[in-house]
């Protein structure tokens, strides 16, 4: 073998990489991802069937609040190292530096798997003050959901722009507890008071030389159910020049065989926010999302309609192969792709929406009254 | 040339859609993108769904592709953008690393043992993310400075200057580990 192939072969096992081709679980993802596009190509693009999506929508909202309240205690964590001296630091220096923290943001990588690998992955921003925190979860550089945590209020407000719903919910007198604005003395005192951490040496992070901490107690992360969770490992990097917090990683397996990975670095310190930037921002068309009903028609071949068995639109009378003319007296003929008659046809449940169809030489119409999403 | 013919006919069998040139295609690459996708600052992207995504961009623009003998810097342009892409995406305090081209001639580049991967590899990492970007493209496609360039995005002026800032702070950070390696025996 020429030294130059040695060379590259050597490195690519020195990082675990077998240089002989991918792995098992590689090849089976590429030959998914073949699959997909072979289908998409032969057939029009579409969306899932209405009970899938509504499942999805229905989980992709709670996992955005658990992906969330998982930051919110990060974030406490977060404010426990600031200070100078950490090898040497006394408690109560560090609780007074935490005080004197106004504000921060940081971006934050949150991963949640299942044991049936499905892997959700969130990309966001989130912008801390002591009395609140904002997240914004970016797709396709736009910001795709919000969520709001106000601890005046006590309230935590989920928003999905995708598909104009938003979740309020209100936070217990516990979870209150752990993420009000003094508890991070009560985080310093647990973790620090009790030397219930491990020091995990110094390492290069972002290429910024960093003495990383690591502590495993499960009470340092806030859960809306606390009994889900399994294990929880936070590790803290701090650069040992500025004695400021690098990164955080949080690690969580809860019980139903899901784990999170949330990993949150490059923070801004003291940074000025516009007196609303932690307001809630629903547009009035927004719906709750517990109010959102379906018909229950397949979109895939949008305009020809396939029906879900038992929902609105077979009790209405629609059949499969009929054709949208109009949707509540508008001619659909601007309306091609399934997303765009997705959002014309989503509304409130109890609501009303009419639907003029052919079938064969016949002229229809339909009113079929959403129904509520149940579990 | 052996290579080259072999990838060119693979190129033109995946134009003309052909799954199991694809699926070659993968496993000639995925090991060595992997790690080159590993080496550059990404600050926290998953690895995992950036590869997918690169494979992706390749399975849907293949055919836009004219020179199959450009296939192997075309991919790893896709790979830096897409890692970029990301990073910006989610970043908007997001900053490139920046520029620096000092002029350097051309025979004074630090030699360094090469016959220990791992030390290598463990060095590697320790170095600025632009000076890691150039050595890996380096090393493990031994890509010359032109190819490099175009990868990148530069001049091979700015890749000249890179690979032996890049050298240099190899050999340093590897005499460094050395040291290191000696105080604790």
């Amino acid at each position: 073998m020429d030294n130059n192939k040695k060379l590259s072969e050597g490195l690519l096992k020195a990082d675990g990489i077998d240089p002989a081709g991918a792995t098992e679980s590689e090849r089976i993802a590429f030959g998914r991802m073949l699959d997909e596009q072979s289908k998409l190509r032969q057939s029009k693009p579409g969306i899932a069937w209405p009970d899938i999506w509504r499942m999805i929508m229905k989980s992709k909202l709670t996992k955005i609040a658990a992906a969330a309240v998982i930051m919110i205690a990060a974030i406490l964590v977060l404010n426990i190292f600031p200070g100078p001296g950490i090898a040497s630091v006394a408690l109560a220096d560090v609780a007074k530096k935490i005080e004197q923290i106004q504000n921060c943001v940081f971006k934050k990588t949150t991963t949640m798997s299942s044991e049936s690998n499905v892997t959700n992955s969130f990309d966001s921003l989130v912008y801390y003050t002591q009395a609140a925190v904002r997240e914004d979860l970016y797709e396709d550089q736009k910001i795709a959901y919000q969520v709001y945590v106000t601890f005046s209020e006590r309230v935590l407000a989920a928003v999905d722009h995708t598909k104009k719903v938003f979740r309020k919910m209100d936070l217990t007198e516990e979870d209150m507890e752990k993420c009000s604005p003094v508890s991070p003395k009560n985080i310093v005192n647990l973790i620090l008071g009790k030397g219930e951490y491990k020091r995990l040496g110094q390492k290069i992070i972002d290429g910024v030389l960093s003495e990383g901490f690591e502590f495993k107690d499960k009470r340092a992360i806030l859960s809306m159910d606390k009994d889900k969770i399994e294990n929880v490992v936070t590790r803290l990097w701090v650069d040992v020049k500025t004695n400021l917090l690098i990164r955080v990683k949080v690690d969580c397996v809860l019980n139903n065989d899901t784990t999170a990975s949330v990993v949150m670095y490059d923070p801004k310190w003291d940074v000025d926010f516009e007196q609303d930037f932690f307001e809630p921002k629903i547009p009035a068309d927004y719906i709750e999302s517990e109010q959102r009903g379906l018909i229950g028609i397949n979109l895939e071949n949008w305009p020809t309609l396939k029906v879900v068995s038992g929902m609105a639109a077979e009790k209405a009378g629609i059949k499969d192969g009929d054709v949208v003319l109009k949707v509540n007296g508008n001619s659909i003929s601007n309306i091609k792709s399934s997303g765009e008659a997705l959002n014309l046809l989503s509304g409130k449940a109890g609501e009303k929406v009419v639907l003029t169809v052919k079938r064969g030489e016949q002229i229809l119409t339909f009113e079929i009254e959403r129904e509520p999403l149940t579990e | 040339m052996e290579f080259e013919n072999r990838l060119e006919k693979i190129v033109h069998r995946c134009r003309d859609g052909e799954r199991t040139a694809f699926e070659e295609l993968f496993e000639m690459y995925q090991p060595r993108l992997k790690y080159y996708v590993r080496r550059l600052d990404s600050g926290g992207i998953s690895i995992d769904d950036t590869l997918q995504d690169i494979w992706l961009t390749v399975f849907k623009k293949i055919h836009e592709l004219k020179d199959a003998q450009v296939f192997t810097v075309w991919l790893y342009r896709i790979a830096r953008n897409k890692v970029y892409d990301e990073f910006r995406n989610k970043d908007r305090f997001a900053r490139l690393p920046e520029e620096d081209e000092i002029p350097v001639s051309d025979n004074a580049e630090p030699l360094f043992d090469t016959s220990d991967a791992e030390k290598l590899h463990a060095a590697l990492n320790e170095l600025k993310p632009l000076h890691r970007e150039v050595l890996t493209l380096s090393f493990i496609e031994q890509m010359p400075y032109q190819s490099i360039a175009d990868v990148v995005g530069c001049s091979i002026g700015t890749v000249r200057s890179r690979i032996f800032y890049a050298k240099k702070s190899l050999r340093e950070e590897m005499e460094r580990q050395n040291g290191q390696q000696q105080e604790i025996i």
